[in-house]
């Protein structure tokens, strides 16, 4: 009986101490007040945790209110230089480096070269300085004694320059594309067949082809293997008027003909985009310098916000 | 002019009346912040956030206790800053000095003992966890009512008085363990 009295009154001064907070600060209601109250009055050790609890909050009490050594006002913000500016800077930064990216993509690409120069002529670039125009004839089959022959011939030559190298690309009508062969300055172009880079047959059975400028489209040959004068072929090569380009076999027998005069167009190679080097390192240092500008007026604008408050001291 | 009209012009972009309520209430939030983090130099910076969080947050003031809710903002200051503190701890708290107040008409000898007292206050408030810290520091050193401290802490009465009467006790605790409640008792007497 005396341990349940003893639970009881545990319970009791459990319930109690929850409360004396509120107590201590009139937060409870009255039937909670008259029942702290009159276990208070009988409790010696409620009243002393009551009392350390009124202690403890009059030492808050005590406690000196500090004084802050300046103002928290808040003062309007200066404009910042270059704060409008930012939008703009990263505008055109994004806009640099955006133009770089193209340029890189272009020039791994390959895009801009013009597709007629990127396929067949692409020996053909490589035999010449880029970028010169040039002019193209294309032709069919003269005489047709074997079908099988049948084949598109287009000849290159270079308009207007003093390295007159002619090249041949040989197009087969199977659609088999036959490499080119260019002729020295002083000589006669000399078509191989070969496919590719690669010549077809060992050197004992491939067929030996005269490139001849014509002014006729069968007579007056200018040359055959013979040398011809080098003046005379030029002209022939540029296409003049009534100008024939005859392609024979090696025992003379003409297997195309062409007449320069009305098959002749401009095709310009692509030189191998050199022009975008300068433009990649324009853009790159102009989009180096706009990141750094950028970048700084961003940290500007970051410390204006900061300090945008008073720092003033009273 | 009283709160509600500066508070109101506040709101329609009037500087000049904002800063006269950081001027009314700047003391108390400094000090709520100071008893908070227990450093002068972070005080005033969580203060001065505080502050300029309000101003820009002046069109979301819908009424009620203007003191609370600078509280509010004050507290949520005060635990950014304890946040930061916890991510990149620069010094251990204990071994901050105590700044006592420049102004004073105590005698020295009183003024050492309110100074020592300061200090262990300050260092039993840092025992409580957040929550009862900001509460026993609103009620019982701020002198706000129970529902302000509701208001300002965002949570219910219930709630207050709970967190005040654990946080009272264990401070109660560290009182009686550092003799400082004898000591005030016998001040008393």
């Amino acid at each position: 009986m005396w341990q349940a009295f003893r639970r009881s009154k545990k319970n009791e001064c459990s319930r109690t101490r929850e409360m004396l907070s509120g107590y201590m600060d009139q937060r409870l209601n009255p039937e909670e007040v008259a029942r702290s109250e009159e276990h208070l009055s009988t409790c010696q050790g409620c009243r002393e945790e009551l009392e350390s609890l009124r202690a403890t909050v009059a030492l808050l009490h005590r406690l000196p209110e500090e004084t802050p050594s300046r103002s928290f006002a808040v003062v309007p913000a200066r404009p910042v230089p270059g704060r409008r500016a930012l939008p703009a800077l990263r505008f055109a930064t994004a806009g640099v480096v955006l133009l770089l990216v193209l340029a890189l993509a272009v020039d791994q690409t390959n895009i801009v070269e013009r597709k007629e120069n990127a396929g067949s002529y692409s020996s053909i670039a490589s035999l010449s300085e880029g970028g010169e125009a040039y002019w193209v004839v294309q032709g069919e089959l003269n005489t047709s004694e074997d079908p099988s022959l049948k084949a598109s011939v287009k000849l290159i030559v270079p308009d207007g320059s003093d390295n007159v190298d002619t090249a041949v690309n040989f197009l087969a009508a199977d659609g088999v594309v036959y490499g080119a062969i260019a002729s020295g300055p002083d000589e006669v172009p000399q078509l191989v067949l070969s496919e590719g880079e690669e010549e077809i047959g060992s050197s004992e059975n491939v067929e030996k082809f005269a490139v001849v400028a014509a002014s006729s489209k069968t007579e007056d040959r200018f040359a055959t293997n013979d040398a011809t004068p080098r003046s005379e072929f030029d002209d022939i090569m540029k296409g003049q008027a009534g100008s024939y380009l005859n392609i024979l076999s090696s025992d003379n027998n003409m297997l195309y003909s062409f007449n320069l005069e009305d098959s002749r167009r401009e095709v310009v190679v692509a030189q191998d985009n050199n022009w975008l080097r300068p433009l990649e390192y324009g853009l790159a240092g102009l989009a180096a310098v706009l990141a750094g500008v950028t970048a700084a007026a961003w940290l500007r604008q970051r410390r204006a916000r900061v300090t945008e408050v008073s720092r003033n001291k009273n | 002019m009283d709160d509600i009209e500066l508070i109101r012009a506040s709101q329609n972009g009037d500087l000049d009346s904002f800063n006269e309520l950081v001027r009314r209430y700047q003391k108390m939030a400094y000090n709520v912040a100071f008893r908070m983090l227990g450093d002068t130099q972070a005080a005033e910076d969580a203060t001065q956030e505080a502050f300029f969080s309000a101003w820009k947050n002046m069109c979301r003031f819908r009424g009620g206790s203007f003191k609370a809710w600078v509280l509010q903002i004050t507290a949520n200051a005060c635990r950014d800053h304890l946040r930061r503190l916890k991510r990149r701890p620069v010094v251990p708290l204990e071994s901050l000095p105590y700044d006592p107040p420049s102004v004073s008409v105590e005698s020295p000898e009183d003024y050492a003992i309110r100074r020592e007292m300061g200090e262990h206050v300050q260092r039993g408030l840092t025992t409580l966890s957040y929550e009862q810290r900001m509460a026993v520091i609103l009620r019982d050193i701020q002198g706000l009512s129970y529902e302000e401290v509701a208001e300002a802490m965002g949570c219910s009465l219930g709630t207050v008085k709970s967190r005040l009467n654990r946080g009272r006790t264990q401070l109660r605790d560290y009182f009686v363990k550092m003799e400082l409640i004898s000591t005030e008792l016998r001040h008393n007497k």
